[in-house]
């Protein structure tokens, strides 16, 4: 039993950590205990063994390896600082920057391009689009009563009605070149009071100055936004979307995606500002009676003549060739804006992955007068989806592809109706546009001190048959001493002639402060509004 | 026969070194690895039984070490510090070794458990009383496969204690554990090897 307990104590005995009673007591104990004496010496023996194991030398390579591994280490944490802040070096900060840059560029050019679309929502008619509308216009000093706001009012609701008129079924051509020609100012007599309360947008200019200053040196205070050249007559061709054709696999199921997308194409079409868009869906029978007509199997003459169609100039026929939506829809925005009702602007959602996203359709321009195919061409819209699909402003989708809001499938469809919008502006030849205006030609610089980056305004060439006067032409007579007659509404056009106080004029059109007038002798221009009035 | 070397014990030798080490003299640091390489490495071979192992045990020690350096502030001595590390390190290094061993499954040369820890998978020596013809390198090899057979806490202090030669003061610094537990614990060590040595060269 005691031997028990001083095994135990042995070690600490050894070691010289027991109490000095404990060690007279152990040391009393081992003399009389063989076994005792013997762990003790094995104890001792344990430890001498153990102080008697070999030092292991360090291999030579091993400082050489820890100091190289050290070296490499700081070297990879310098050159994260280098990478990080070293411009020359610099990789994930470029990355990021390029790819925000990139997207900065796309949502530019964009904007840039399709500046129209994104007027699509404020067309909608009443109090909710005049609001803005006559925020945007600033308040001018210039008006010198508070008469000028209902005759703005009653202009905006005039252009208003004008706009839906375009946009709705089938617009006669009759009232449509009434409407654009003359645009009557209820109550308001055409004299000098008229200036102020016509919004000039385009000509930012002081009723005053605009009247005294000579011609050039106003200039340099005009200034355009595309939402001026909008309003610029502009030719216009009077088009029919046809159905669309699907012959993807997808579509030949559902059927919906090549109405979706003459709709689509119809709207883009529609705010390209160069088409008016007529009603499809009364096409349809007609259409049919018609391809088989021109099918041959019909005597054309029995046939219904595609001009028939309400006066459509050009019919659209698509067909739909693929239509791979990436796996739609799949992602989630991250960070994406809420669409504002109506305007689908913002940063549209950054999915997850990567997705393509293919539509290829083939969009045929006809003749609606003599079904010869003007253009065939096959456009195609593709979207990769790589950190998302950002910044769509314009048009929204057609309701049937609802499901594709937001996802590649989305990007892929507008490229392809831009493309298509492209092709059929481009393809369709220049004799089917009618109107004041053709495809903006370069400017010849030829007014003198004008500032050339106006040159957007295009001089209209006279084009006496193809703009449709109005019924009763309203005659204004010079007012002033001399006034220039201009080649188009602003003060950096070209001079034609000058014309003397008394002259009479036919009014053509009106573009703000601008009538286009004809002379007795049949030339045309521009002149100031104010200079005239209807007392000779 | 006794290899407790002179330890720095009163002032810290390494402090201008370590000083220097810390302001990013990777010269000063590289003196320093010259200067306790050796030690280190004996440490964790003890610890591990495997030359090979002790060897990146210590280059990994040191690698921590030099990204530490920092954080050193002279508390302890520098050598003991070092020690606490590759201590440290030995026992990661071991963990994973067993947890290795109990995914691949064990071969005959891996110590095998027994009711008294591990043991060697020799054969009992089947003549015990003539430990006196074994070769000294034998028998440091069946000594150091005793310590191995011990606990991780008995070889440590076993490892400090004999071979390194550290009073039980720097123990209780390198170890993190009070004084009576590191005595205590090193007793109890010393009895287990004792036991286990017995058991394998027979008298001793």
């Amino acid at each position: 039993m005691e031997c028990k307990v001083i095994r135990e104590r042995l070690s600490a005995y050894l070691e010289g950590a027991v109490s000095p009673e404990e060690k007279r007591l152990i040391g009393g104990h081992l003399p009389a205990c063989k076994s005792c004496s013997a762990a003790l010496e094995d104890l001792r023996k344990t430890e001498f063994l153990v102080k008697g194991l070999e030092k292991v030398e360090p291999p030579a390579w091993l400082k050489q390896k820890v100091m190289a591994r050290i070296r490499v280490e700081q070297e990879a944490r310098k050159s994260i600082i280098e990478k990080l802040f070293y411009p020359l070096h610099v990789k994930i900060p470029i990355e990021a920057f390029a790819t925000i840059l990139i997207a900065m560029v796309a949502i530019y050019i964009f904007k840039a391009v399709t500046p129209e679309m994104k007027h699509i929502p404020s067309l909608s008619p009443g109090p909710v689009a005049l609001a803005p509308a006559e925020k945007a216009i600033p308040k001018k000093d210039l008006s010198p009563s508070e008469k000028g706001d209902p005759a703005r009012y009653v202009k905006e609701k005039e252009k208003d009605a004008k706009e839906e008129k375009k946009s709705v079924v089938a617009v006669a051509r009759e009232g449509e070149s009434k409407a654009e020609t003359t645009k009557p100012f209820p109550g308001k007599p055409p004299s000098e009071d008229m200036l102020p309360k016509k919004e000039d947008e385009a000509l930012k200019l002081p009723s005053g100055t605009f009247a005294l200053a000579p011609a050039e040196k106003a200039v340099p205070k005009k200034d355009l936004s595309p939402g001026d050249m909008e309003e610029l007559p502009r030719s216009v061709a009077r088009v029919a979307v046809s159905r669309f054709e699907d012959k993807s696999a997808k579509g030949k199921s559902t059927g919906q995606i090549g109405d979706g997308m003459a709709e689509m194409l119809a709207n883009a079409l529609f705010a390209s500002n160069r088409f008016i868009v007529l009603e499809r869906q009364s096409l349809g029978d007609v259409l049919q009676k018609q391809d088989f007509g021109a099918s041959g199997r019909v005597k054309t003459a029995a046939a219904p003549r595609i001009g028939e169609i309400e006066g459509a100039d050009l019919i659209i026929i698509g067909t739909i060739t693929e239509f791979e939506p990436g796996k739609a829809g799949a992602a989630g925005g991250v960070g994406g804006i809420t669409p504002v009702p109506g305007r689908r602007l913002g940063v549209g959602g950054i999915a997850a992955g990567m997705r393509t996203s293919h539509v290829a359709m083939i969009v045929k321009v006809i003749d609606a007068k003599t079904s010869r195919i003007l253009a065939s061409e096959q456009v195609e819209g593709k979207a990769t989806d790589i950190g998302g699909v950002t910044g769509m402003g314009g048009g929204g989708l057609a309701g049937v592809f609802g499901g594709y809001s937001n996802t590649p499938m989305e990007k892929a469809m507008r490229v392809a109706i831009e493309e298509a919008v492209r092709v059929i502006v481009a393809k369709t030849p220049p004799e089917y546009f009618r109107g004041s205006q053709t495809l903006r030609p370069q400017p010849v610089i030829a007014a003198p001190a004008t500032v050339p980056t106006q040159g957007q305004q295009i001089p209209a060439p006279p084009s006496p048959s193809m703009h449709t006067p109005g019924p009763a032409p309203r005659i204004l007579y010079v007012k002033w001493p001399t006034v220039s007659l201009r080649e188009g509404p602003g003060l950096d056009f070209k001079i034609l002639m000058e014309i003397e106080k008394g002259t009479g004029l036919s009014v053509l059109e009106e573009k703000g402060p601008w009538i286009r007038i004809r002379l007795e002798d049949g030339r045309e221009g521009w002149i100031g509004k104010a200079t005239t009035s209807e007392i000779p | 026969m006794s290899n407790i070397e002179g330890q720095p014990r009163a002032r810290d030798e390494d402090f201008e070194l370590v000083c220097l080490s810390q302001k990013g003299d990777v010269d000063a640091f590289g003196a320093l690895v010259e200067k306790h390489q050796k030690n280190m490495v004996n440490i964790a071979y003890r610890m591990l039984g495997d030359y090979e192992g002790a060897c990146d045990v210590v280059q990994d020690a040191f690698l921590s070490a030099h990204k530490a350096i920092g954080k050193f502030r002279g508390d302890a001595m520098f050598s003991t510090w070092l020690c606490r590390i590759v201590i440290n390190v030995s026992k990661n290094h071991m963990k994973q070794m067993r947890l290795r061993l109990q995914r691949e499954g064990a071969s005959i040369d891996i110590p095998i458990e027994t009711e008294e820890g591990q043991l060697r998978n020799d054969p009992p020596d089947p003549t015990p009383s003539i430990a006196e013809q074994f070769e000294k390198k034998e028998v440091q090899a069946k000594v150091q496969s005793c310590i191995n057979s011990l606990d991780d806490e008995y070889r440590e202090v076993l490892v400090l204690r004999y071979i390194q030669g550290f009073s039980y003061k720097e123990i209780c610094d390198v170890l993190k554990i009070p004084d009576g537990t590191a005595k205590s614990r090193l007793f109890r060590a010393r009895d287990a090897l004792k036991d286990r040595l017995k058991k394998v060269l027979g008298d001793l």
